[in-house]
């Protein structure tokens, strides 16, 4: 039984490594500076995680392997050691703890900075099931907002206060479009409940909560076309509380911007 | 002895469930006969003399152009429907669509009309609603289905009607609704494209018509006596127009509204809003 | 047995019944009671795990035989997507308040902290049947939540509960959040009720009741585990009970503890709310939220290694160590709750202080693996079922332990929160392991409180094939949560309409894996539930101390008369795992053993 259930625990182990080195099913690419940091950390995690889930499981599956009643002699007599103790307590302290630390540079660089003077800012509005990107146009300035004017059916999603002027050549999408390699602000609010920005591709997830504006920043660095998810729980729809980031290229982003009417 | 212990909990603890989940049925039930006792009118028996009340709803005025809906979240509504825009303000040359025309007083309160048999149909396509607009007798079956590769989520908001809101898969069966109580109008909403509305009137008999592309409406079947008829727009309000419908007779009766000038949004108009 | 009970209610003999076993006051009828409501209960999660195992894997497939069972959440056969809200909001809660909080204290603490301490019963025994009491009241309650709106479709908002969406009510316009949400939070204020009068008694009674000899180091380390465990239910329940209330006062009362102003919920501006914060709640429940982990998986630490030695017939290596460790989780489990909240909106430093806690606890956690190994090292093993359990234990808190330490780093949080590598890292731990070690116990402690044995045979087929299905299931759903796969999505990627997200394509073939094994996995525990129902009739009469173990539950008859120990109190004379002592006649000293002398303990 002991030989058996060693073997078990050795296979379980072998097919747990396996699963995650093989890569098969693995984070889709990246395409920000902060996330080459987020994988290496987790790479780096990865090992010593899987050094210590190792070690533990063939060790588990060795004494039950080895120590079974049919083997010869009597069990050792033992109420520990207090040098093992002190001495296994100290290095995984260390190795934790080391790892903790490493583990707060990426979100320090994203959180304890203002976004660049360059950056691009985009207000997120999420409602249950959508997302609303408001960008301020020509004017730099993002118009008023009017609660009383939301309409969806009527194509005011946000409310832009059809008094105010500087509400007027404000764009408000559906999906986010970002240019390559320029720094973007996103200020996110929330019409209703929690929902929660996760563009798998940028590593990035930050929760939209009702009542407040968060600031976050992050530069995409790779033109492409990606999904963007709901992350809360906000409701019978969450799962299908979709959208796109569209990332182009510089001059794309200006064609883009255009054709929305704001000529620069 | 403890093995009587043990399945007198679990007989307790099915028990227990079994009457909570039965519970619900008898709440319905206790549900239709509340509607009994609403105070019952007589049937209405036809003298084969009814008659007919047609009209045309215009606007005097510009109408705010309709703006094209960012349906971008989903491509598989932009699919099935490439300029998509607003609905609010359906007018060409003046004349008003989906302007919902209903009657009210005299026989049509008066009496308890037979329910058709026959279902209105609600589709959705395109991510939009089809109609926009629809009239419907007090549980009469309304059939909706589902024409779009993506699934939809119906949501009626009504006040005196039971709320509900399901989702409907793409190439799933009809759903089979009615609302039991008259109520004008019922908005109903996709909760996973906020931009789709519709709006239902559901009245107790069916003196109504919704206003076509040319503006006109034509209600049939009439009995003859004197009536109110309301012509509703989801922006431009309630307006009533008193009438008499006479014996096999037929009644013309224009509507015009005038554009509003300060445009405020739909919404707005369903609840009166005070900010804090 | 009997004459003890005769002596106690000879005076009320209509109401025996009743009083010896509905309401009785007896802590080792209150704690089968226990067992029994969380055996129901668990049934009650299992089925609805499977369901979503079902939509998971086959979205948008039709099961006539779900219309029969849900005629509006499943209208023409497939789940929709509320019902499957309402399935992990009712799992999650079910799971967690009345399985993993109830079965291993109320359950296993209530028959045996008495006994294996010397006493005679809990130290208020009337409190602790109102706690069984107030606890099926909330199970009650709580399955009424599912029932109340237009049927089998209850609150959607997750076992977390989030506000607003949990506080708005009907104005959130979504279904089951009017009445299944208020009798949600109503249960589970009950509950805190229940555990709070429990805890006080666990507590009290260890501290108070112990017999001669018993010092707190000679403490069986299940007593150590239920004790930690009753502490935490101490401190933290009082805060989810208050969030509850207050919860239900923004639900019911128009206040606004949780509800900012200006919400535009459902195409109505909501005027009736201002000046809440969404965020508060988060700290409430999850001050409360992370120490219920602890709660959920101490008793099975503490069980874990009372079997452990027992079987490896060694004495635990390093008591003192495994002691402080039980304290050290617990206390900074109290320290960590923001580890929940990273993305939140909560002040990113905080989450850097969190983030150096949480990865702290894995210092407690990696000495308890350690004396475990430790106990094993040089052992003779009997491969009991119980112990094939406990062995598992070890392995799966060994691998749900370490997936914690990409969690409670704040950067990788940014990308792995609120995926499926957090629903397979907290099944693993809080789920799966503290339920080995409910079966490790139930397989231990059966033949005392039925009097009989449990099949060995069958419980050690069930013992494999579940440890390989519950592997089958969890560690893949790291690798699924790594792909990107958000939790809580009624599907990723649904092949029958062409829904869902294109980047998760790739993984259909791991969720349907998932899901055969989680089928596998539920099928395999009817051999447990039959293996019950047949031992507690059929099974092989179990003698006085069928393990030769030396705790105090051994030395009296099986199952125990009413006051334990026959109106005497035993006299403790050795620490709890005296085992293979050299020079001793058997193999294992009983506690309350006088022959040899001091040993060590």
């Amino acid at each position: 039984m002991g030989k058996a259930l060693g073997l078990l625990l050795w296979i379980i182990t072998i097919a747990a490594v396996a699963m995650f080195a093989v890569h098969k099913w693995w984070f889709p690419p990246s395409i920000t500076e902060h996330g080459q940091l987020v994988d290496n950390q987790f790479m780096l995690t990865l090992v010593v995680v899987a050094i210590v889930f190792v070690l533990a499981q063939v060790a588990l599956g060795f004494v039950v392997f080895q120590f079974g009643s049919s083997r010869k002699g009597d069990a050792t007599y033992s109420h520990g050691s207090n040098k093992l103790e002190v001495t296994w307590t100290t290095i995984t302290a260390a190795v934790f703890v080391t790892l903790g630390i490493l583990g707060q540079q990426v979100w320090a660089s994203l959180h304890f900075h203002e976004a660049p003077p360059n950056a691009l800012t985009i207000e997120v509005t999420a409602q249950q099931f959508a997302w609303n990107f408001r960008y301020a146009g020509a004017d730099d300035t993002f118009g008023k907002l009017d609660p009383l004017q939301m309409s969806d059916s009527n194509g005011n999603p946000l409310g832009l206060d059809s008094k105010d002027p500087a509400a007027k050549d404000d764009i408000v999408t559906s999906t986010i479009t970002v240019p390559a390699n320029r720094p973007v602000q996103l200020i996110l609010k929330s019409k209703d409940v929690i929902h929660s920005f996760f563009v798998p591709n940028l590593r990035f997830k930050q929760d939209l909560v009702p009542g407040m504006s968060i600031r976050v920043h992050f530069t995409p660095q790779v033109v492409g076309h990606y999904e963007l998810a709901c992350a809360e729980l906000c409701g019978a729809g969450h799962y299908k509380m979709k959208s796109y980031m569209d990332v182009l290229s510089a001059d794309d982003f200006e064609k883009w911007l255009k054709d929305k009417g704001v000529g620069k | 002895m403890l093995k009587r212990i043990m399945i007198l909990w679990m007989a307790i603890f099915m028990a227990a469930f079994l009457i909570v989940a039965c519970g619900p049925k008898k709440k319905k039930a206790a549900d239709e006969s509340d509607k009994t006792e609403e105070t019952k009118k007589p049937a209405y028996k036809s003298n084969g003399d009814e008659g007919t009340v047609t009209g045309k709803i215009m606007l005097t005025g510009a109408a705010p152009a309709p703006k094209r809906i960012d349906m971008g979240q989903d491509a598989k509504c932009g699919e099935a429907n490439s300029n998509p825009q607003t609905e609010t303000y359906m007018v060409s040359d003046g004349k008003v669509q989906n302007v919902f025309v209903y009657l009210k007083g005299g026989p049509a309160d008066k009496y308890e009309y037979p329910v058709p048999s026959e279902s209105a149909e609600l589709d959705q396509r395109g991510c939009r609603y089809n109609p926009h607009v629809l009239g419907v007798q007090a549980k009469q079956d309304i059939k909706i289905t589902n024409s779009d590769a993506t699934t939809h989520n119906i949501h009626p908001t009504p006040t005196k009607n039971q709320e509900w809101n399901e989702s409907q898969a793409p190439g799933s069966g009809a759903k089979d609704k009615s609302f039991s109580r008259p109520e004008t109008l019922i908005k109903v909403k996709c909760n996973v494209h906020p931009w789709m509305t519709a709006y239902i009137g559901v009245l107790g008999h069916s003196f109504y018509a919704v206003s076509g592309k040319d503006g006109s409406f034509t209600i049939k079947n009439v009995p003859p006596g004197d009536y109110t008829l309301v012509t509703w727009h989801e922006d431009l309000g309630e307006q009533t127009q008193k009438i008499k419908v006479t014996a096999k007779g037929s009644v013309t009766q224009d509507v015009t509204y005038n554009a509003k000038t300060a445009y405020l949004p739909t919404s707005m108009n369903m609840a009166t809003v005070v900010l804090p | 047995m009997a004459e003890h009970e005769v002596a106690v209610h000879a005076h009320h003999p209509p109401t025996g019944f009743i009083k010896k076993y509905i309401f009785s006051v007896d802590h080792k009828v209150i704690g089968i009671q226990y067992y029994f409501l969380a055996i129901f209960s668990v049934i009650i999660g299992l089925v609805m795990s499977v369901l979503m195992r079902l939509q998971l894997g086959w979205p948008g497939h039709q099961f006539g035989f779900l219309k029969s069972i849900f005629p509006i959440g499943a209208a023409d056969g497939t789940i929709s997507p509320e019902l499957y809200l309402s399935l992990v909001t009712m799992h999650g809660t079910i799971m967690v308040f009345f399985v993993l909080t109830t079965a291993p204290q109320g359950g296993f603490g209530n028959y045996f902290l008495p006994i294996q301490i010397g006493a005679a019963d809990m130290a208020f025994p009337v409190l602790n049947m109102l706690s069984f009491w107030t606890t099926f009241v909330a199970l009650l309650v709580m399955i009424g939540a599912i029932f109340v709106e237009s049927g089998v479709v209850g609150p959607i908002g997750g076992w977390t509960g989030y506000a607003p969406l949990s506080a708005l009510g009907e104005a959130s316009g979504q279904k089951g959040q009017t009445y299944g949400v208020v009798l949600w939070i109503i249960s589970i204020a009950i509950f805190c009720i229940a555990s709070l009068l429990g805890a006080l008694n666990f507590i009290t009674t260890m501290l108070n009741m112990r017999a001669k000899g018993m010092s707190l180091m000679r403490l069986p380390l299940s007593c150590w585990g239920w004790f930690t465990t009753a502490v935490l239910a101490l401190l933290s329940f009082p805060v989810l009970l208050a969030g509850g209330v207050l919860l239900l006062l923004d639900h019911l009362a128009g206040t606004s503890f949780f509800i900012p102003a200006n919400l535009f919920v459902n195409d109505k501006l909501i005027t009736e709310h201002a000046g809440g914060s969404p965020i508060m709640w988060q700290h409430l429940f999850w001050f409360f939220g992370h120490p219920e982990v602890y709660i959920a998986i101490l008793p099975g630490m503490g069980a874990t290694s009372h079997i452990l030695a027992t079987f490896a017939r060694k004495p635990i290596f390093g008591y003192r160590a495994m002691v402080y460790a039980i304290f050290a989780i617990g206390l900074l489990g109290f320290f960590v709750w923001g580890h929940h909240m990273f993305i939140s909106g909560m002040d990113p430093r905080t989450g850097m202080m969190f983030s150096l806690v949480t990865l702290t606890i894995g210092v407690p956690s990696a000495i308890k693996t350690f004396n475990w190994l430790g106990t094993l090292w040089g052992a003779r093993i009997r491969f009991t079922t119980a112990m094939l359990f406990s062995i598992g234990f070890v392995s799966l808190f060994v691998s749900g332990g370490v997936t914690g330490m990409f969690l409670g780093q704040t950067s990788l949080d940014l990308q792995l929160h609120d995926t499926y590598f957090v629903v397979g890292h907290f099944h693993m731990i809080m789920g799966v392991a503290a339920i080995f070690g409910m079966f490790a116990g139930t397989y231990y402690w059966f033949p005392k409180m039925f009097g009989r044995m449990m099949g060995e045979g069958i419980g050690k087929v069930h013992f494999w094939l579940t440890f390989i299905g519950v592997n089958a299931i969890f560690i893949p759903m790291h690798i699924m949560g790594i792909a990107g796969a958000p939790r809580r999505y009624a599907f990723h990627w649904n092949e029958v309409t062409g829904e869902g997200f294109e980047f998760l394509k790739g993984i259909v073939p791991v969720t349907k894996f998932v899901s055969y094994a989680a089928f596998f996995t539920a099928a395999v525990q009817i051999l447990f539930f039959a293996n019950l129902v047949w031992s507690m009739y059929k099974g092989k009469k179990a003698s006085v101390n069928p393990w030769e173990a030396t705790s105090l539950e051994w030395t009296v008859p099986s199952p125990p008369p009413h006051d334990n120990f026959g109106g005497h109190e035993p006299v403790v004379h050795h620490g709890p795992y005296e085992y293979s002592v050299p020079g001793a006649k058997t193999d294992f000293i009983m506690q309350t053993d006088p022959a040899i002398a001091e040993t060590g303990g």
